[in-house]
């Protein structure tokens, strides 16, 4: 921060920097201090819906995380927004209570306008009560003025960064949602805890209006939406992960990861999702699909360098052909630098590019090129 | 400036030979004199100076405090009164809707460091530590990143009551760093106060106050006894294009939300200056007396510099025998004045720093005490501050000159040395009817009406109009008493060294009028605040005589300062109340009320129920009932009210008036049922029943008791039994808090006691310095004396008694002027400034005590001067 910035905003900046250190490190330490009894995800546990959607205090770890691309005329968008849930201890916050302490919510906000080559983003951090919470039995979660919540048969997200974009979107699901994993949980690691529920509308569409650089536009477009609901993401030797969604003009898509270990060998436990239009799954592990590195591009701000033009060579199950899709960022710089999250991650839009043709759009996420996050996420 | 037709060669020679010969030929020879003369004006501009410094350092701290928690907040919405639930919160966020507008709420309350009380208060502040993270958002350049340093922390501070963040100032005053335990009290309990951790200092941006405690919000509400409460909500509009939007349409529904449900929405700025002019008319008497100050010290350099023209008397005419023009001698003069100026003005900044760093601590004390909290900062000298210092001191300088540089060019080229009937001819000073004059016009100036301030307080333009006017005037009347003074000075039999001394006051030159005109105007102004400070004092004593019938009194700790919040809560003083040897007690709960106008306070009394022992007020316009449950009984649909006399005259109200009280309850209808006397502030105070403020403001805590003792039980060994039982109670016998108050009195005085002083001492170097310059215009007449067998110390002897006349017609002089003045302080500038009426009193043993210190100095200066000045030759050249 410029010294005349640091002026300006006098001695609460003084507080913040110093006292944000302090708290996000107390954060942490708090979800690893004296475990208490966090449930876990369960084969054979049957999710239901609508409730489902909705909050789960007894797991540690909950998120809802929307990613999509929006256009207006000529104009691109590319847009995540995704809500944390941190438990600090397995109750909800009692109702009324403005400053909870049982309930930690994070939530980013991101916006790339390829166009201008700008991106701006913005992480907040909120104890659960008066402005940040998330509804048990209903998808209503919100965090200062952003919000996503059930509205008639699809739901509303409403972002902005600092004053200078927002976004007010409706989102209807273009195909139902899907759960991913054998037996319903998804498998992180070969500790039990290491699983999640994983859900996910794998196509919305999306229409509504963006404000960007002092202009307001009509928007419509496709959104990805995931809600993953677990109490340990990561396994011990995990650093990171490389995730993407995959949405093909050909109506499937694909959501595939690779979690990385501290040998700089891929986890067994990664996995490859093919949806076809009717909302059918096929798993595959990595034994059938390949992470490929590619690209580089450095941080000017955290210093990390991220691979941001991955190919994925999968096996495509309808026709049984060895596909080859190189995700094509939009731009370089989609980075999350932090903030008051703590954690620095990659999170961007890209095209899908197969033998030189667009076939798709993506959305790219790699997370621990700074540090590991493993500690963060158990 | 040149004349006519002088050529330039000509004028580039002259400048030099006024250069060496006149002036830095004197300043080489009277090395010691030029010093003095630059030391004067240096202690004018240094008082004035550091006045204004420690002011603003002092006054600063309120800002500051603000600022460290709010940073740019965009506005503050507060309730009028008591606190706000935090269930406003939600409200307004569900009102600003999707605007991005961070909204921060932060609890205030008081604590005092439990071994110390005298340390002051500590202001608890209690804001969300989690959203707090949030902050980058609001700020240019978007939120930091921390990536990897975002470790550490074993203990938690969220929700806990006990841990706390402070600055470095704070640690390096308490002497406690990380992880130590600070006994603190808030309220009437105790709490161990763990240090969590120390911010720390960044030059760049303001310091955190040394008195500041922050804790998570939660934490502080189960610390203050305030649950689910907050003190106010600070909105920060982030950064953008649109943030202009943002403002207008969120910042709008706010004000409309603030409007229908009696808050104040207000920037921090509003806040800042709206407390800031509760101390505007303290600050400005207190600028008004340095300037007064540097008053004096213009006296001094008008009698230097015209001393200097005497000096070089011969100088001057051999050079206008050399063709020099008076205009010519004349700019040499003002040069030179210039020099001293600005050379006086540089050290008087310097001494004015360091003067201020002295005096900054008292002014925050008063402050404190009388006003609101406040903390001091570093004293800083801004640019415009020395600037305005150096044009001051250069104008001093240069007025003080006009004079003696218009006598100097008036000199006649065949002058030669010789005892000038002319010395220190200030003919201004002759005039009596002028001086007469003078007089009426400065009574005339003092029936003006004062001017009012926004914040409603008002500044006596026309009383300080007239006590300067006065003091002009006493200048010039003083001549009158030099020959009353001579022929007491006949009267008494002497020798002829005497006598010689008794003819000298009988014809006072110039420089005599001049000397006893900067002595008087320093002893008159000083006795004249000692007349303020003893009418001020005999008023209060006889208030607190009046106010004080209880035997014993309690409060929670830091109840010293205006600012203390912390209160006795329902189960101790229903205690205390049981307590054996009680027999009664008076209760009042203080609440701060935030109206259109400003702040005032609310006190919610209840006395004890005894038609002889309660809380008798001293009253100005009394009430039809003035008994103890007087206030309790609706009047219609109306409750009855007493207001203080500060109060009536702040909101221009009087008896009868309504008031539309904020509560938490909503608005109450009030009306004036009596206006009393009080003395303690000048805020204002408005009693009603405190049966009817618990209700409105669900409070049952206290914030003062005046306990009633039954016969005979011992007051000392009852206080001990309240000690021991509530050890963080602050209990007084009546005695003690009557010395505490006066105490307290004395404190807010110091200052000007200080002022006082440094006038009175620059007097009287003033008067060495004029005699200095006398005995040398009559070195002749010296000679004749020494040839006539006088010694060197009788002349000494001779030039003492000079000395001690001058002073006693200075000191008399002086007097009669601070009668004078002392009637404009009291009727005039005190009642229009603060709004109390006080007995006029004269400290006739202090009068007595300044006079013999006076003119006992004065006789020591004048016998060293004349000691000195003795052995001059009557054909030495200057």
């Amino acid at each position: 921060m410029k010294s005349k910035e640091l002026l300006e905003c006098g001695g609460l900046v003084l507080l913040w920097r110093n006292l944000r250190i302090w708290v996000i490190g107390l954060l942490f330490s708090l979800s690893q201090a004296d475990e208490p009894a966090w449930n876990i995800p369960r084969v054979g546990h049957e999710l239901r819906f609508p409730g489902d959607h909705g909050s789960h205090p007894d797991f540690k770890i909950e998120w809802w995380y929307l990613t999509g691309h929006l256009f207006s005329d000529e104009k691109r968008f590319g847009f995540q927004a995704t809500f944390f849930r941190l438990g600090q201890s397995p109750v909800d916050v009692p109702k009324g209570e403005a400053f909870g302490e049982s309930q930690i919510y994070m939530a980013h906000m991101g916006i790339s306008n390829p166009d201008t080559g700008v991106f701006l983003h913005e992480e907040r951090l909120n104890r659960g009560g008066w402005d940040a919470g998330a509804k048990v039995g209903e998808l209503d979660v919100f965090n200062g003025n952003w919000k996503l919540l059930k509205k008639g048969s699809g739901m509303r997200l409403v972002g902005s960064i600092r004053s200078e974009a927002d976004f007010d979107l409706q989102l209807q699901p273009h195909k139902s949602h899907v759960i991913f994993g054998e037996e319903g949980i998804s498998r992180k690691g070969p500790e039990g805890t290491a699983a999640s529920y994983y859900i996910t509308f794998p196509r919305l569409d999306a229409e509504g209006t963006l404000s960007f650089g002092g202009k307001t536009y009509s928007v419509a477009g496709e959104a990805w939406m995931d809600h993953e609901i677990s109490s340990s993401q990561l396994d011990r030797n995990q650093v990171g992960w490389d995730w993407a969604c995959l949405q093909f003009f050909d109506g499937r898509e694909i959501m595939g990861y690779v979690l990385r270990t501290d040998s700089g060998e891929p986890s067994e436990y990664s996995k490859l999702v093919w949806i076809d239009p009717t909302g059918k799954l096929t798993h595959q592990t990595l034994d059938d699909y390949r992470w490929i590195h590619e690209g580089s591009w450095e941080s000017p701000k955290t210093g990390a360098v991220y691979p941001i033009s991955p190919t994925i060579e999968a096996t495509d199950p309808e026709s049984g052909d060895r596909r080859s899709f190189q995700l094509q960022p939009t731009m370089p710089n989609q980075e999350m630098t932090g903030g008051s999250g703590g954690v620095s991650y990659w999170e961007g839009a890209c095209d899908i590019i197969e033998n030189g043709e667009v076939v798709g759009r993506a959305f790219l996420e790699m997370t621990g090129y700074t540090e590991s996050i493993a500690d963060k996420l158990r | 400036m040149s004349r006519p037709g002088s050529s330039p060669p000509g004028n580039w020679a002259i400048g030099r030979l006024l250069w060496s010969r006149l002036i830095w030929r004197h300043w080489k020879k009277e090395f010691r004199l030029t010093l003095v003369l630059i030391l004067i004006l240096a202690l004018g501009v240094a008082v004035f100076l550091s006045v204004r410094l420690a002011n603003k350092a002092a006054v600063s701290g309120f800002g500051m405090f603000t600022e460290s928690i709010a940073g740019e907040s965009d506005a503050i919405l507060r309730p009028r009164s008591g606190i706000l639930e935090e269930g406003v919160l939600r409200e307004l966020r569900d009102l600003t809707g999707s605007h991005p507008i961070g909204i921060f709420p932060v609890l205030e309350a008081t604590g005092v460091v439990g071994s110390d009380e005298k340390q002051g208060l500590l202001r608890l502040v209690g804001a969300d530590l989690v959203a707090l993270q949030n902050a980058g958002n609001y700020a240019e350049g978007g939120a930091q990143s921390f990536g990897g340093g975002a470790r550490g922390g074993e203990n938690s501070v969220l929700g806990k009551p006990d841990r706390g963040f402070v600055g470095t100032s704070f640690a390096k005053r308490f002497g406690v760093e990380v992880d130590d335990v600070l006994a603190i009290i808030v309220n009437d309990r105790s709490v161990d106060l763990t240090i969590a951790g120390v911010l720390p200092e960044d030059p760049n941006r303001a310091a955190v106050p040394d008195n500041l405690v922050l804790l998570d919000l939660p934490g502080l509400q189960t610390l203050s006894g305030h649950p689910q409460s907050v003190t106010r909500v600070e909105f920060r509009v982030p950064p953008g294009p649109k943030s202009e939007e943002v403002k207008n349409e969120a910042l709008a529904r706010v004000w409309d939300y603030a409007a229908a449900n009696q808050f104040l929405l207000e920037t921090p700025e509003d806040r800042k200056s709206s407390v800031t002019q509760m101390s505007a008319a303290f600050r400005l008497n207190l600028t008004i007396l340095s300037g007064l100050a540097l008053l004096v010290g213009m006296y001094l350099i008008l009698q230097a510099m015209e001393a200097s023209v005497v000096k070089r008397r011969s100088e001057i005419a051999i050079l206008r025998s050399l063709g020099v023009t008076p205009g010519q001698i004349r700019s040499a003069w003002l040069l030179e004045a210039i020099i001293l100026g600005l050379v006086g003005a540089v050290v008087g900044i310097l001494l004015g720093r360091l003067l201020a760093i002295g005096m900054v601590g008292a002014i925050a004390q008063t402050v404190n005490t009388i006003y609101y909290q406040t903390t001091t900062t570093a004293v800083v000298l801004e640019r415009s501050e020395i600037l305005f210092c150096l044009f001051f001191g250069l104008a001093a300088s240069v007025v003080a000159a006009m004079i003696p540089a218009r006598e100097a060019s008036m000199t006649p080229p065949a002058q030669t040395m010789r005892q000038g009937t002319q010395g220190g001819g200030l003919a201004l000073l002759r005039n009596r009817p002028l001086g007469w004059f003078l007089l009426a016009v400065g009574l005339g100036l003092a029936f003006l009406q004062p001017v009012t301030m926004s914040s409603g307080t008002t500044v006596p333009i026309g009383g300080y109009l007239s006590a300067m006017v006065l003091v002009f005037s006493a200048s010039i009347l003083i001549g009158s008493l030099f020959r009353p003074m001579a022929a007491l000075l006949a009267r008494l039999k002497g020798n002829v060294m005497w006598s010689y001394a008794a003819s000298q006051l009988k014809r006072p030159e110039g420089r005599h009028r001049l000397t006893a005109a900067g002595l008087a105007v320093a002893i008159g102004m000083s006795a004249a605040m000692g007349i303020l400070v003893a009418s001020f004092e005999t008023t209060l004593t006889s208030w607190i005589h009046q106010l004080l019938k209880a035997d014993i009194y309690i409060a929670a700790a830091g109840a010293n300062s205006v600012a203390n919040e912390n209160t006795v809560s329902e189960e101790t003083w229903q205690r205390i109340a049981e307590m054996p040897g009680v027999a009664g007690m008076d209760k009042l709960r203080r609440y701060t009320i935030s109206s259109r106008g400003g702040d005032f306070f609310l006190g919610g009394a209840d006395y004890n129920d005894d038609p002889e022992r309660y809380l008798q007020l001293i009253w100005v316009d009394p009430p039809k009932d003035k008994g103890p449950h007087a206030l309790e009984e609706m009047t219609g649909d109306r409750y009855p009210g007493w207001i203080s006399q500060s109060m009536a005259r702040r909101f221009d109200i009087e008896l009868g008036s309504p008031i539309a009280l904020p509560t938490p309850a909503g608005i109450q209808p009030i009306t004036v049922a009596g206006v009393f006397a009080e003395y303690g502030n000048e805020t204002g105070t408005l009693i009603v029943s405190r049966q009817h403020t618990s209700r409105w403001f669900s409070d049952t805590s206290i914030s003062n008791i005046a306990l009633y003792a039954e016969n005979g039980t011992d007051h000392e060994q009852l206080i001990e039994r309240i000690h021991s039982e509530f050890p963080f109670l602050n209990a007084r016998t009546n005695a003690k808090l009557r010395k505490e108050s006066i105490r307290i009195f004395h404190q807010t005085f110091a200052v000007t006691y200080a002022l006082e002083a440094i006038a009175v001492i620059i007097a009287v170097s003033g008067l060495g310095l004029a005699l200095a310059g006398l005995l040398l215009e009559r070195r002749n007449e010296l000679t004749t004396l020494k040839s006539l067998g006088a010694t060197r110390r009788e002349i000494a002897r001779s030039t003492m008694w000079e000395g001690s006349g001058l002073a006693m017609v200075g000191y008399v002089g002086g007097i009669l002027l601070s009668f004078l003045l002392g009637w404009v302080l009291i009727y005039v500038i005190n009642p229009q400034s603060f709004g109390w009426t006080l007995v006029y009193r004269v400290p006739w043993a202090s009068f007595l005590l300044l006079g013999l210190l006076t003119v006992g100095a004065a006789a020591i200066v004048a016998w060293v001067v004349g000691f000195r000045n003795a052995e001059l030759k009557s054909d030495r050249q200057e």
